[in-house]
C-alpha cells in the first residue's frame, strides 16, 4: 500500500474523440473512422472499450492496423444497446475511446511465417489489422505467403468490399471470398468455410492459421485445420466474453483463470484445449 | 415432527416420482433447508421443524425439474404457490404430488436468541405449538416469524396427501401479529420514514426476489435494459421504486409466505409491503391468491363491462 | 515491531474520546462489544468503505454542442481506523489491494478511500461458529505484521504496532510474557482443523466438467448475497446513467445473476445456475489461487450465515477436498 505512487489517471476514463468517417459495411454492420487518442500505442488483435455518451460502453476489436497513424477503426454489427446507439451516430460526433487492451495476435512468432487467414463475416475485422499491418511497406519482408479466406452468409453480408478489391489486386498474396448463399450477380464461390477450406491445396507444414469468426463457424474451421495436420499450437483464433472494464479487474470474462481481457483475446488452439468450454 | 410419516410416504412415492422435494437439516445449528430426495436410501435425511421457512416451491421452477413427475412438501404457504403456478401455467397439475403439511409456524432465530442469548440446540425441545427450554415449556408464538404471527391459512388448501391433523386455530388471531394496523395508525410522514429507513439498508442483492416462489419472470425489471427501468446504483429511492414496484408485480399473487422477509440479509422487513397490498385485495376483491384455485384473481381479470370507475 | 500492555480502562476511554475516528465491522463488534464503548459506526463489510456498492467514476455532458468527459474526485479522506477481524483484515490486504492495486492498472478512486483507512486487527479469542479459516491459511490471529493488533492477554489488551500512541504509551511486553503469548498463539492455530491440500486449486480445476457440480448447485437460488456481503467478492459493473448529463457508474455485480456474462448476441456462457455455482467456488478456490496465489476466500464465513437456503461454501469445499482425494 505504503509504496505505492500516487495514481495519476483514473483508469476508466475515457478520452473523447471525433467520428471522422462512417462506412456502410452491410445492413447491420458499419465502419467507424475514429480520430486516434493521445498516447495510443497497439497491436493487431487488441481491442479498445468504445463509449457512447448517455448510452453506454463496449468493447470493440481494432481493425485499423497500427501502421494507420492517424486514425482508429472499429467495424461494428448492430446487435445491442451500445451498437444500436453508435449506428445513429454521424461523422463530426463524438465517442470516447480507452484502451488498448488485450494482448493481441503473437506477432513476433508470425515473423518468417507463412500466414493463413480464416474470416467469417463480422470475424474479419480483427483480421484485417493484422493483414493490414503484414501487408505494410515496410513489415511484408517479415511475412512468407499470405492466403486470405473470407466467407459471409451472402453477398451482401461482406465487409471492406472496397479492400478486398484492393487484396484480390495485389500479387503478394491469395484471396478467396465464398458466400454460404449466392445470388443473381454473385459469380465467386459458393460454400461454407471449413468446406472451401477443405479444397485449399495448402501444405499445413508451412504456414500458420488465424481464425477469427462466428463460435461455430471457429468450431468447424478447426476441426478442419486439424484435419489438414495443423498442429494446434499454429492455429491462432480470438474470443469474445461480455466484458466491462478491459483491465482483469470487473471480474467476469474469464475462462478459467484466464482473463479473455487480459491474457486474450487472442488464444492459440493449444491453449484453447487446456481451458474449459465455458465460453 | 412428523418424521416417520414422512420418509415412509416418500419411500412409496418415489416409486412413481423423479424426486421429493423436501427439507433436511441444514449446516448451522437452528436451520433446515430444501433437499432434493432421488434415492431412497437418502429418505432419512427428511425433516420438518420449525426451521423449514424456504418456499419449497421455487424449485419446481428450476429447469431440470419443470417438466418432470415431482413430490413435494408442501405447507399452507407452499400449497398456496404452487396452486397460483399451475393457474399461471407454470407447472402442470399432473406432474405433482403434493404433500400436504399444517403449518404452526417457522421460528424466527434472532428472537430465540434475543431472549435466550447464544443457542445450544440441546437446550431445546420443539413440539407443535410450544417449545420447551431448559425443562421450561413456552408457547411458541412470541418466536414465531412476523409472517407467521400475521398467517391466515395455516392448513393446505390442496394436496394428493395429508401428513398429520389440521391446524385448528387461526394463528393471527392467537399471536395478534398487528404491525400492518400499526403501520395504518402513524402518518403518511411517519410511515414515509419508516420505509425510507428500512430500504437504505438494501444492498439489492435480490435474494427477496430469487427466494419468491411466484417471482419467476425470465427478466425482471429491475435488470431490464431496455426500458431502463432502474439505476444500477442502490440509492434509497431506487431501492424503494424497487420494492414497491415488486409488490405491485406481486398484487393478488403473494401468498404472504415471507420467503422475502426471511431471505433479506440484511433484515428488511419485506413482506410488509406485499403483505399490505394483500389486506387491501382481501377487503376490497374479498380475494386471496392460491386459495381456491377457480377463483379468478381480481387484477389479472379482463372483463369487457368492466365500470373502470377507477380510471378518470 | 512495537509492543504493548493496555488495561482494558484506558484502551476503552481512548477509543471513547476519538469516536469519530473509529469504525468496526459488524462481526469485530460481535466479538469485542465488551471492550470497546458503545455508539461506533458499524458496518456491514470491510469492502463498503474502500469499494462502495456503487460510485460514480467519471461524469459527462453535452454543453456548448460538445461532449465533456471528467473524472469525479472522491476527495481525500480525513484518516479512518476500522476494527475488523484477522479474516476481514487478510480479505482487505490480500484480495481487494490484490484487485484493484494491481501495479499495471491502480483503481484511482479505491486508492484514494484505501489509502487513508487504517485496519486494527482484533485477533479472534473466541471463534465465531460460522468461520473456518485455518482452511484457506488463514488462523484467528492472523495479521500482516505492518497493522495494528489488538488482543485480550492476561486481564489487559496485548498491542502491536500503535506508532501513533492511539491506545496510550501503555506497559511494555516482558520476555515471559512474549513467550506465553507465542506459546498460546501456537497452541491455538494446532487445535483448528488444516488448511486445504496444497494441490487442491489444480485439482479442483481438474473436476471442472464433473457431474457433481449439478448435484451442488441445486439448492442455490443465485441471488447475490453472498457476494455482496462476501470481504473478497469484488467484481463490478460498470453502467452508463443519464443522457445528456451523466455518470459512468462502478456498482457491486454478482456471478450469481444470469446477466453477468450475457452477451449482447444474447448467448450466455453460464446459462444455468450450475456454472454460475461454479464459476463462484471455481474463482475463490481455484482461479485466483491459481493466479495470484492467494485464495478468494479468507474463511470468514458471513455466506453461511446469510445464505437464505443454507447453501455452504465450507461443506461444499470440505466436500469436493473430499472427493477429490
Amino acid at each position: 500500500m505504503d509504496s505505492l505512487s500516487v495514481p495519476v489517471k483514473n483508469i476508466y476514463l475515457p478520452e473523447l474523440v471525433q467520428i471522422q468517417e462512417i462506412i456502410e459495411e452491410t445492413r447491420d454492420i458499419k465502419t467507424f473512422r475514429v480520430q486516434r487518442p493521445h498516447d495510443f500505442e497497439y497491436r493487431p488483435g487488441q481491442f479498445a472499450e468504445v463509449f457512447v455518451p448517455g448510452k453506454g460502453e463496449a468493447p470493440f476489436s481494432i481493425t485499423s492496423s497500427p501502421t494507420q497513424e492517424a486514425f482508429l477503426e472499429f467495424s461494428i454489427k448492430r446487435v445491442g444497446t451500445v451498437t444500436e446507439a453508435l449506428h445513429r451516430l454521424n461523422p463530426g460526433e463524438t465517442v470516447g475511446v480507452r484502451g488498448p487492451y488485450g494482448n493481441g495476435f503473437p506477432i513476433d512468432s508470425l515473423r518468417k511465417q507463412n500466414l493463413l487467414f480464416i474470416g467469417g463475416g463480422i470475424g474479419l475485422a480483427p483480421l484485417r489489422s493484422l493483414i493490414n499491418y503484414v501487408l505494410s511497406a515496410p513489415y511484408r519482408g517479415n511475412f512468407g505467403d499470405i492466403f486470405i479466406l473470407y466467407g459471409a452468409r451472402t453477398p451482401q453480408d461482406l465487409v471492406f468490399r472496397w479492400e478486398l478489391e484492393e487484396w484480390k489486386k495485389r500479387e503478394d498474396l491469395s484471396l478467396l471470398v465464398t458466400v454460404d448463399r449466392g445470388d443473381d450477380s454473385w459469380r465467386g464461390r459458393v460454400g461454407l468455410v471449413p468446406e472451401v477450406l477443405k479444397e485449399l491445396s495448402i501444405d499445413a507444414k508451412d504456414f500458420k492459421a488465424i481464425v477469427c469468426g462466428p463460435p461455430i463457424m471457429i468450431k468447424f474451421t478447426i476441426k478442419t485445420l486439424l484435419e489438414m495436420g495443423f498442429q494446434p499450437g499454429c492455429i491462432i483464433t480470438t474470443l469474445e466474453m461480455r466484458m466491462k472494464c478491459g483491465l482483469g479487474k470487473c471480474g467476469r470474462c474469464n475462462i478459467g483463470p484466464y482473463y479473455v481481457c487480459k491474457d486474450g483475446p487472442v488464444f492459440s488452439y493449444e491453449e484453447l484445449q487446456k481451458m474449459p468450454e465455458e465460453y | 415432527m412428523y418424521e416417520e410419516e414422512i420418509r415412509a410416504l416418500s419411500v412409496k412415492l418415489l416409486d412413481e416420482v423423479e424426486g421429493v422435494i423436501g427439507y433436511s437439516w441444514g449446516t448451522l445449528p437452528f436451520r433446515a433447508r430444501p433437499f432434493l430426495c432421488q434415492k431412497k436410501e437418502d429418505v432419512t435425511h427428511l425433516v420438518f421443524n420449525h426451521f423449514c421457512g424456504s418456499n419449497l416451491a421455487r424449485y419446481l421452477l428450476s429447469g431440470e425439474l419443470k417438466e418432470k413427475k415431482i413430490a413435494i412438501l408442501a405447507k399452507a404457504c407452499d400449497a398456496r404457490a404452487i396452486t397460483v403456478l399451475i393457474r399461471e401455467g407454470q407447472v402442470k397439475r399432473e406432474n405433482l404430488v403434493i404433500v400436504g403439511i399444517p403449518c404452526y409456524g417457522m421460528v424466527d432465530r434472532k428472537k430465540l436468541e434475543e431472549r435466550f442469548g447464544p443457542l445450544q440446540p440441546q437446550d431445546f425441545e420443539w413440539h407443535l405449538d410450544s417449545l420447551t427450554f431448559k425443562g421450561e415449556n413456552l408457547s411458541i408464538g412470541p418466536f414465531l416469524e412476523a409472517t407467521c404471527q400475521r398467517c391466515l391459512h395455516p392448513n393446505p388448501p390442496l394436496y394428493d396427501h395429508l401428513i398429520g391433523q389440521e391446524v385448528t386455530y387461526i394463528p393471527r388471531k392467537r399471536w395478534n401479529n398487528d404491525a400492518l394496523t400499526k403501520l395504518d395508525m402513524v402518518s403518511r410522514e411517519e410511515r414515509w420514514a419508516f420505509f425510507a429507513g428500512e430500504f437504505e439498508k438494501c444492498i439489492r442483492c435480490y435474494a427477496c426476489r430469487n427466494s419468491c416462489p411466484l417471482c419467476y419472470c425470465k427478466e425482471c425489471f429491475a435488470e431490464m435494459q431496455r426500458p431502463y427501468w432502474l439505476s444500477g446504483a442502490a440509492t434509497p429511492s431506487e431501492n424503494l421504486f424497487f420494492h414497491v414496484g415488486r409488490s405491485l408485480h406481486m398484487a393478488g399473487r403473494c401468498v404472504e409466505c415471507g420467503a422475502c422477509e426471511r431471505a433479506c440479509p440484511v433484515d428488511i422487513p419485506i413482506a410488509l409491503l406485499p403483505c399490505k397490498v394483500e389486506e387491501l385485495i382481501r377487503g376490497n376483491f374479498d380475494f386471496e391468491a392460491g386459495i381456491d384455485p377457480d377463483k379468478e384473481p381480481p387484477l389479472l381479470t379482463y372483463r369487457e363491462n368492466d365500470p373502470g370507475e377507477f380510471i378518470r | 515491531m512495537a509492543k504493548k500492555l493496555v488495561t482494558p480502562e484506558v484502551f476503552r476511554k481512548k477509543v471513547a474520546d476519538q469516536s469519530d475516528l473509529f469504525l468496526i465491522t459488524e462481526r469485530a463488534q460481535g466479538v469485542y462489544h465488551e471492550f470497546l464503548p458503545q455508539g461506533l459506526r458499524v458496518i456491514k463489510t470491510p469492502k463498503e468503505l474502500i469499494f462502495p456498492e456503487w460510485e460514480g467514476v467519471y461524469r459527462f455532458s453535452f454543453q456548448d454542442r460538445s461532449w465533456k468527459v471528467w473524472e469525479i474526485e472522491t476527495g481525500d479522506f480525513s484518516p479512518r481506523f476500522l476494527f475488523l477481524l484477522p479474516c476481514e483484515a487478510r480479505a482487505v490486504i490480500e484480495v481487494l489491494d490484490g484487485n484493484f492495486l494491481q501495479k499495471d492498472y491502480i483503481d484511482k478512486n479505491y486508492w484514494q478511500r484505501r489509502k487513508n483507512l487504517h485496519l486494527i486487527v482484533l485477533g479472534c479469542y473466541t471463534i465465531p461458529k460460522t468461520c473456518f479459516c485455518s482452511l484457506v491459511g488463514g488462523n484467528p490471529l492472523w495479521r500482516d505484521g505492518r497493522s495494528l493488533f489488538v488482543l485480550p492477554f492476561q486481564g489487559e489488551l496485548y498491542v502491536e504496532n500503535d506508532e501513533t500512541m492511539l491506545f496510550g504509551e501503555g506497559k511494555s511486553v516482558d520476555a515471559r510474557e512474549e513467550e506465553t503469548l507465542a506459546t498460546r498463539e501456537e497452541e491455538l492455530k494446532a487445535s483448528l482443523p488444516p488448511p486445504l491440500p496444497s494441490d487442491f486449486p489444480q485439482k479442483l480445476y481438474a473436476h471442472f466438467d464433473e457431474g457433481i457440480w449439478k448435484d451442488l448447485s441445486w439448492r442455490c437460488i443465485n441471488c447475490g448475497a453472498c457476494t455482496f456481503l462476501c470481504p473478497t467478492c469484488y467484481c463490478f459493473d460498470l453502467s452508463v446513467e443519464g443522457r445528456l448529463r451523466g455518470l459512468t457508474l462502478k456498482t457491486w455485480d454478482s456471478c450469481m445473476f444470469p446477466r453477468f456474462t450475457l452477451h449482447a448476441s444474447s448467448h450466455n456462457p453460464r446459462p444455468t445456475g450450475k456454472e454460475r455455482v461454479r464459476q463462484r467456488v471455481m474463482h475463490k478456490f481455484s482461479y485466483l489461487p491459481l493466479r495470484e496465489g492467494y485464495y478468494g476466500c479468507v474463511g470468514c464465513g458471513i455466506c453461511r450465515e446469510i445464505c437464505p437456503v443454507n447453501w455452504d461454501i465450507r461443506e461444499t469445499v470440505e466436500r469436493m477436498a473430499k472427493y477429490l482425494g
